[in-house]
Parts: C-alpha cells; structure tokens; sequence
C-alpha cells in the first residue's frame, strides 16, 4: 500500500510516495533523482547501491524505506556537503569535491565506473572511523564491494591518498 | 535522472536548413520524450551522414569548440577520450576545446567497430582522417583569409597565426559546413573490425596527417574526460534515463537458461532470433500463465508474445514484485544439459560438418588452423616429448550493473535508448526484426554504462525486450534486467578442451607441436594460430579445432579464444623447458630467434620483476602454504579467422603481444591460490594515451585472476545455476593481486589494441606459478581450491 513516508537524504528531508517495504534504492533513483546509488545485483551481494546511513555504509537495494525514515541518508552526491558538515561548514559553502573524490580523479580510478559510487561511500566509512588505514585494512573494508574491471589496486592507492589529504585538514 | 534533467546534459546535433546548405543551427533534439514529430522529423534536413564527409565526423563552432562524432562507445576503456585526443592533436586545438556528441544512429557515422579492442585504432583512423583533412581546408581558408601562404602558418589551440595576424577555427568556419570529402583509401570491410589492414581512415603520420614526432598530445598520459563526471554522480548512464509516461518492465523466463541444442528457431547472424528465444524461456515453452496471481499489484500488467512472458507497471518495485509473484508454468527443457561433470565428454562428442561460426559462413569441423612439416615425424625425432589434456570453463560477461534499456515504439518512429555495444546499430535491427519494422526506422541512443567485456552479451536482448513491451502496451517500456537474467541468460564464452603433444630435441629446439581443441564456437572464434605455438619457431606445428554440439549460445568475452590456447601451449611450454632442466624464459629466446616484438615484451616483464633465471620448481618446501612465479605468454588473436598454412609470427598480421610474470601463494591444505602481484607488459605499438592503456592492463590482470581462480558458469542437467555472485564468484578486493603495468610505447609502430592481451597470459603464468610452487601440473581452469587440492592429491598418488 503506497503511502508518504519523510526521509531525509543529503541534508534535506523529503516526503515520497513509496510502498512501506519498497527497498530505498527506487526511492533515491525513481523518486529522488539521486543517480549516484546503482541497481547492481538486488541482493546485497555487490554494493553497487551503497549510500551512508547515520554515517555507515548500508545496501540501499535490501532496505526497506521505513526502516531509514527518520535517519540521515547520504549518497554519492552528498559526500562534499557531508565533508564540509564535518569541518564546520555550513552545506552551501562546500567544496566541489570530498577529498576521496579528488583522490579517485587524481589517480584516474574508475573505468565504467559503475560501482564507483559505492566504493566511494564504503572508503568514506572506512576514512571516518580509520585515519589512517593499511593496505590490509583497506582489502577487508572494500570486500564487499565489487569491481569487475578490476579497478581495485587503484581504489587502494586513492584511499591511501585521501587519507593523507584527510588527515592533513583535521 | 527525470527529462528535464537530462535534457540540461544533452547533445545538440546540426541540422541545416534546407537549400540553405551552409547555415548550422544548433537544435536540442535529443530531449528524451520530445514530441514524436519533432524528433522524427526535425525542421529542416537533418545531416547526412556521409563516410566521406568531414561534416560528419567533426564540427568547429563559433567559439572555437569542436564536436567530434564517433559511433566507438566509452565502455570504461578510455577510449572516447583517445579518439579526442587524435582529433584534438591533427587539429591543434586543446583538449578543453574538444568533446564528443552523444551516440546516436540518426547524427552519427560509423566509424569502426569497438570489438576485438579496435575502437582506438578503426575508430582513431577514422578520426584521424576526418580531422587532418578538416585541417587543411582550415590552413586554406585561413590562408585566404590572413593573406599568408598555407606554409607560414602556425596553429595553437584553434587560433591561426601567420604574418603578425591571427584567426580563430571558429572565425573561419563556426556555422559553416566544410564541404569537404575524405580521400577514402580502401573501402571498409562489414567486418572491418577483422580486417587490420583495410584500415578505411589515416594511419598515424600518414599524410595529411600530422607527423608522428610532432606530437604533442597523443602519446603523453591523458586523464578520461568522463572521470569527473563520474565520481561526482552526474555522468547519465543508460541505466539512468526516464522518459515521461514511462512504465517499467521486466521479462519472466525460468531462473537460468537450458540447452538450446534442440531450439525452435534458426539462429541469425549474431542472434538476432535467438535473443527472441532467450527472452522467450530459452529452451523451455511456456504451458501456462496465471494472470490472477499478480492481481494484488495495482497497476501491474502481464504481456504475452508468442512465447514471451513479461509485465509492466507503473512503479518498478511493483513491477519486480509482479515479475517475481507471477505465476507461470514452463514445459521441461527441449534438451538436456550435460551438467558439469560431463561437460569434457559433451565437448568431445564434435560432429565433423558443424560450422565454425555463425555470422561467417565458410569453415566446418573439424578446421584445421594450421599446418607446418609433419607433426608425428617432428615428435620421434625428439629426445623428450611431453603430453596433456587441460580444460576450461564457461564464462560469462558479468557487467556489475545488469543490462538496461528503455524503448518507445510509437507511431512516428522507434526509439530505443540504452547502452550500445561493441557493434554500432545492431540492437536497432535486433529490435526491428522483433517487432516487424524496418530497421532504418529505428533510432538507437547510446549512453554510457556498466561495462560488459565483449559482443552480444545481453546488450541486444535488453533493447528488445524493452521494445517488444513497448509495442504491446503503447507506451515508453524501461527493462533494467535482473542479476539473475543477465548471468542466467548471457551468451557465455566457450568452455574447450585441449590436448597438446610437443617434443624437444637435446638441444632445447623445439621439434614439435601438436594441438587439438573441442569447443562450440557460434559466434566466437576459431582457435589462435598464434596463442597456439605461432610465438615460437617449431618446424612440425599443427592446429585443428573442433566443434562440438551446442549447448548454450556463445560470444566473444574480453580476449575470447585465447584462454584455452595459452593456458595449455604455455603450460608445456613450461613443461619442455623443465625437461630439459632450463630456465623457462631462457628456453623461450631460444625458440623464438628474431621475434622482437615477444621478446621486447618478455624482457620487460622480467626486468620489471627481477627474474632469477633458473630451472622452474627447484625450491619445494614441505611447508603448507609454499610460493612461486610462473611466465606466460599471450595475445588477442585480432586475425581471429584467419587459417591457413605455414603460420607462425613470421606471416601472422602483427598483434598485441603480452607478458605476465604471476606470484603466488598456495595453501596446501585448503586448496586456495592467491595472485599475489602480476607483472604485466604489452606492446601495442604506438599507445595513444599511455595511462589508459596501463588501467587496461591492470584491469586484464585482475579480470584474469578471477577468471583463472574462480569464474566458472555451472549448470545442472535442466538448467543454468549461475544466477549471482555467489553461484557465480568474482574476485573480492581483498584478494586482488597488485599489479605492475609496463606499457612499451613504440611511436614508429601502427596503433594496436590493449584491452584484453594479458588475461590469456595470465592463465598459464599462474599455472606456471603453481608448478613452481608444488611441483604439481595444474590444467584445469578454473583454479579453484577443489581442483587445487585434486591435483596435489593426484600427484601424492602418482609418486608412491
């Protein structure tokens, strides 16, 4: 039974049609125009579809929307407003890029770039709980992300990147 | 992203004005949902897309910007941005000042195939040609225009200077058509994409292009012009169009396709009537439908073509809801799968007479790929000879993002957008052919997407289901396929099995080579005459493969062909040379005396990886997790037909060749490889954009560790299992191997293809590994734990 639900996504609080149960990703993508999060698998299993949940990394494709209403969602395209968030700035005054995603230009990561997005928001997990990741540290927070044209030596050189932009400006 | 949105991110294509013939006026007709009339007949004459007119390819605008045409599709390789590069660099304009229109079949001209890795060379010589012609009627009329001789000019970034005076491109022609035809060297082949020689366009340094050593611009590393874009969340992909009025759709079929040996329609070049069958439950007919069960999802709608079953609704979460909940009974497979354990004997059991390949007429089973001396005569005369049987798997082409398309079958035209192949305009026909128009009435939209490694994967099948609901309904029908349609119903990359007989003589020559391969083939390619011996001198060399029955429908995955080829000739490659007690890389020099593109490849990998030359396996260790370092050699046959005596890297069409040293780590007791790190070179000749072809090359490296370690499509005896990425394995982060690039850049050489050469050399280089490693041959792909552990336990059986 569709209903109107609030949710609030980069910053901003929405009131969307949506089936209780419908998962969160067709709410972003069909209802939102948020075209960051990607229908990869459907079940989890890749992270394709992932966005910040209060911070940490959730399948949007298995989410039911009524279990994020009243949370804070963040996408791909809000990673620059949750970045300047973090360092007192107010949204309107956020620079272009979140220094993981001029690490990913830098480096040159993303070849489709299909999962890019999600990888981005699992190393923006990663970057605000770890400063300062290893290399093995890195592998096991990115496995359950997949790639497969193989971009994943250059998402670790890029994360080690941000990092030390990162830690440079706190 | 809705309408408006995209309309913001569009293209604009020149029409000109009728009669007026000269004026450009810019028109935004690529509005997805624009009234039908406006895009189906613009006002005034739409462009002609003439091959031999500059017009066609490039226009300069009044603020001195160029748009550049091109029917080559990013599929996550770079090579828009290539091709912009070759452009901007015959021109003299800045990459800033360059970018590509949308793909699209009403404004675009062909300009090569991207198949096979040939979008940068077709496709750039295309370019290449329209842009130095453009340049030198831009020098004339500059000329004309400053009262400076042609010769006394200069161009920087699109302004020409010459007698103290200087004129902008867009001062010259900006709303003006060149008018100016390309001298066409040789008429393009339909398969232009095999035919390296026939190249239609200019070569680098081919006048009037601009000589190699004044480049400025290609050869140097290039950032994608598209990354941003994409990082930011604002680069459309297909999957990413809406149109107004739009409903959802999604096809319903058994989970996983059965055999197709016994199908109910003849299949037509690159399928265009088995992507109808597949859509339509494979081999499976459908007994009945109960429409009553998806009742209880407003909005939800069943269509029932022939054989095909799917349903629409509004929302799609309801549409995949009523796709899931429908209730449908399928008959039994027409035919049986073999299921995995019988799948050698299913290979083996070729029928002479079966055709090689689909789309090209010619060769039946068994073919021989080449013949030199005679093999049984070369084996006794050798002091050692070495012999076995090695197998491969299924594979499929897994995009991480399923295919998707919306289509919009209407009374003024057909429109289907979507992301386009390798072969430009093929989905428009398979979608005419399905649902009775003519071909040229269709118009294909082509949008980047999730990257699908090769030909006719589902790119063809997603269009026409979008299209054949679309026309039932009335409306604009999006199809986003689900995980388990685009694994449970791709065209999978032929499984083979290969048996290699070789001799060496006391000298380390190698006497020779014989090789027979079982596979069904359809739409692939014979096997390499190169992957399979062709890189050595060996005087008694034979290839035949042959074609076994068809269980599924096969196409060309990321370097198709040549897995099998080099997993096993490498393989006793390596085996001779550990005969013979020499070092596996010193073996191969002296078996390939004056083949200087292998060995400049070879060299470079063992430089880059420190090789200490010396007998494979002669450090085992007792341990439980030992390591070791294998070679291999390999290449994309881009000649992939071609047959015939005598062929050896003496006559071969030169092709991209590649080098891969692998360090692993195997755990003895669990049966787990790890890939550790890769060294990876190739010599494409002259590489246009250096960066690109090096993330190719990483790409390949990590693709092809997957592939050799865990990739493998399963099916029981009705049907497909594959359906996901855990019935379907692809390597996570966490065992990805880091991987050392080496470009060679050969500035003097024609441009050759990079996307696919080190995945063939890596099978055998990590079985290579393995061997060093163990001691133990492994030669069945993929290199999974189970087959991992059978084969030490074979080998501890063998030894008492």
């Amino acid at each position: 039974m569709a209903t109107r639900l609030n949710i609030r996504v980069n910053g901003l609080v929405h009131r969307v049609p949506a089936n209780r149960e419908t998962p969160l990703l067709y709410v972003l993508r069909n209802e939102l125009d948020l075209i960051g999060p990607r229908f990869g698998c459907g079940l989890a299993q890749c992270g394709a579809c992932s966005v910040l949940l209060d911070g940490k990394e959730i399948r949007s494709c298995v989410t039911p929307v009524a279990a994020v209403s009243g949370r804070s969602i963040t996408t791909l395209e809000g990673l620059p407003a949750l970045w300047a968030s973090k360092h007192g700035r107010a949204s309107s005054a956020a620079p272009a890029l979140h220094p993981l995603q001029q690490a990913w230009i830098d480096v040159g990561v993303p070849q489709c770039g299909y999962c890019q997005s999600g990888m981005l928001i699992q190393a923006a997990d990663l970057l605000s709980t770890n400063k300062n990741p290893t290399e093995d540290e890195i592998r096991a927070a990115m496995n359950g992300h997949l790639c497969r044209c193989g971009t994943y030596p250059k998402i670790l050189t890029a994360i080690k990147q941000a990092a030390a932009v990162m830690a440079k400006k706190t | 992203m809705k309408t408006d949105a995209i309309l913001e991110k569009e293209f604009s294509r020149k029409v000109f004005l009728k009669g007026g013939g000269a004026l450009i006026v810019s028109f935004g007709l690529a509005r997805a949902g624009l009234p039908a009339d406006a895009l189906a007949a613009p006002p005034g004459k739409a462009l002609p897309i003439s091959a031999d007119q500059v017009d066609s390819y490039l226009t300069i605008n009044a603020d001195n910007t160029v748009t550049l045409y091109s029917s080559i599709m990013e599929r996550g390789q770079g090579t828009r941005t290539s091709l912009l590069m070759i452009a901007a660099e015959e021109l003299d304009v800045a990459m800033e000042q360059i970018s590509h229109a949308h793909l699209d079949t009403s404004t675009t001209p062909f300009t090569g195939l991207a198949g096979g890795s040939q979008g940068t060379t077709i496709g750039g010589s295309f370019v290449r040609a329209a842009a130095a012609t453009a340049k030198q009627s831009l020098l004339g009329l500059a000329s004309a225009s400053l009262g400076v001789p042609a010769a006394n000019l200069t161009v920087d970034k699109g302004v020409v200077s010459g007698g103290g005076k200087t004129v902008t491109y867009g001062e010259l022609v900006g709303g003006k058509l060149f008018n100016v035809t390309i001298p066409q060297k040789v008429q393009r082949n339909d398969l232009g994409v095999f035919q390296r020689l026939l190249r239609p366009g200019l070569e680098p340094g081919e006048p009037p292009s601009k000589p190699v050593e004044q480049y400025k611009l290609v050869g140097k590393p290039q950032p994608r012009v598209d990354v941003p874009d994409i990082v930011t969340g604002t680069l459309i992909y297909s999957g990413d169009v809406r149109l107004p009025g739009m409903l959802h759709g999604r096809v319903v079929r058994p989970r996983g396709q059965s055999s197709l040996l016994h199908s109910h329609t003849t299949f037509g070049p690159y399928g265009t009537n088995y992507t109808l069958e597949l859509l339509a439950g494979g081999g499976q007919k459908v007994r009945s439908v109960d429409e009553s069960s998806i009742r209880h999802i407003a909005g939800a709608r069943v269509v029932r073509v022939g054989n095909f079953v799917g349903v629409v609704a509004p929302n799609e979460w309801d549409a995949i809801q009523a796709a899931g909940e429908l209730k449908v009974r399928w008959d039994e497979p027409s035919s049986p799968l073999p299921g995995n354990g019988k799948l050698e004997q299913a290979l083996r059991a070729a029928e002479p007479g079966l055709p090689a390949s689909t789309p090209i007429p010619g060769p039946v089973s068994p073919l021989l790929i080449t013949e030199m001396g005679d093999v049984e005569s070369g084996l006794a005369k050798a002091a050692k000879t070495v012999s076995a049987t090695f197998r491969t798997a299924y594979l499929l082409h897994g995009p991480t993002g399923p295919h998707n398309a919306v289509a919009d079958v209407a009374p003024g035209g057909t429109t289907i957008y979507h992301q386009c192949g390798p072969n430009y305009g093929l989905a428009a026909q398979g979608v005419a052919q399905a649902i009775g128009i003519p071909p040229a009435s269709v118009r294909e939209i082509s949008y980047q997407g999730s990257s699908f490694y090769g030909g006719h994967s589902t790119d063809q099948d997603c269009p026409t289901a979008a299209a054949v609901l679309s026309k039932a309904v009335g409306k604009p029908v999006r199809v986003h396929f689900m995980r388990w349609d685009d694994m449970g119903y791709d065209n999978y990359d032929a499984a083979e099995v290969v048996d290699v007989r070789a001799g060496v003589d006391a000298h380390g020559k190698i006497t020779a080579f014989d090789y027979v391969a079982y596979s069904q083939r359809d739409s692939a390619q014979p096997p390499s005459a190169i992957n399979t011996g062709g890189v050595y001198l060996i005087p008694n060399r034979k290839v035949v493969g042959n074609v076994a029955p068809r269980m599924f429908m096969t196409a060309p995955l990321r370097s198709p062909m040549d897995r099998g080829p080099a997993f096993s000739t490498e393989q006793i490659i390596d085996e001779l040379a550990y005969t013979t007690g020499s070092d596996p890389l010193e073996f191969r020099r002296q078996n390939m005396t004056g083949n200087a593109p292998w060995l400049a490849v070879l060299n470079a990998v063992a430089t880059a990886a420190n090789w200490k030359p010396g007998r494979a396996a002669r450090k085992l260790s007792h341990a439980n997790i030992v390591t070791g370092r294998g070679f291999g050699f390999g290449t994309h046959a881009y000649g992939g037909g071609l047959q015939g005596p005598n062929l050896d890297f003496r006559t071969l069409d030169p092709t991209t060749p590649a080098a891969v040293i692998a360090d692993i780590e195997v755990n003895k007791k669990t049966g787990k490889i790890r890939v550790k790190h890769v060294y990876a070179a190739v010599a494409p000749g002259l590489v246009i954009n250096p960066a690109r072809v090096a993330d190719q090359v990483i790409g390949t490296a990590v693709m092809g560790t997957s592939q050799a370690l865990i990739e493998e499509v399963t099916f029981d005896k009705s049907n497909v299992t594959s359906l996901d990425w855990v019935t379907y394995p692809s390597l996570r982060f966490k065992d990805h191997p880091n991987v050392t690039p080496i470009v060679i850049q050969q500035l003097d050489a024609l441009p050759g293809g990079c996307g696919e050469e080190p995945i063939s050399a890596l099978f055998p280089a990590i079985a290579n590994a393995f061997f060093d490693a163990t001691g133990v041959r492994i030669r069945q792909v993929p290199m999974k734990p189970a087959v991992v552990r059978d084969a030490l336990a074979r080998a501890r059986k063998e030894k008492r």
